[in-house]
């Protein structure tokens, strides 16, 4: 799933250690998150979307090919 | 890895490699009461070092995704090799060998393992589906 998750991390002026420690989660699954190796449960991608307050869908673009 | 979370792995660490050799040397001094006093002990030390260091995360939504594929990869290969010494020990019986009448019990108590690991996952995935 492609993401704006490094964009808004640097907009923020934050670290993969410190978004990690704000959604209680270890820094290597924000990092597996950003290179698109590991795609966030839903209630990640709110607790993310609620911290940067923007959309999901403004972080996280899923291709769905219907 | 910040210096804390690395404490806290080795401590960690070693304390599981201490009980573990601990609790090896009282079971085969067959000291049982011994082994399970090490065994409380051991827990009792994990909590209060998770108690002491709760702020940092080790696990997470995507350690348990990777627990679980790895036990489902686990358990599959394990299946593989009991069908694979199975079907060894039924094509090699007729030949005589005496090393297949020392594995054969071995394989068949593998095998009723085996059974009772079917039955485990059935028996939960029954209740979890239920459940969820």
């Amino acid at each position: 799933m492609k993401n704006k998750l490094k964009v808004l991390r640097a907009m923020h002026n934050m670290t993969q250690d410190n978004l990690a420690h704000a959604v209680k989660v270890t820094r290597q699954t924000i990092n597996a998150i950003e290179n698109e190796k590991y795609d966030p449960s839903l209630e990640l991608a709110f607790k993310i979307s609620k911290l940067f307050n923007v959309k999901i869908e403004d972080i996280f673009n899923y291709d769905l090919k219907l | 890895m910040s210096k804390k979370e690395q404490i806290y792995t080795v401590i960690r660490l070693v304390i599981s490699f201490l009980i573990a050799a601990v609790m090896g040397f009282a079971l085969v001094t067959r000291n049982l009461t011994g082994a399970v006093i090490i065994l409380f002990a051991g827990l009792f030390i994990f909590v209060f070092i998770k108690r002491r260091y709760k702020d940092i995360v080790i696990t997470d939504e995507r350690t348990r995704k990777i627990s679980e594929k790895s036990i489902a990869g686990a358990f599959w290969i394990y299946i593989v090799c009991i069908v694979l010494a199975n079907i060894s020990v039924i094509f090699l019986g007729p030949l005589d060998l005496e090393i297949i009448d020392r594995i054969t019990p071995a394989v068949h108590y593998i095998t009723y393992t085996f059974f009772f690991l079917i039955f485990l996952y059935e028996a939960l995935k029954y209740y979890y589906m239920n459940k969820m």
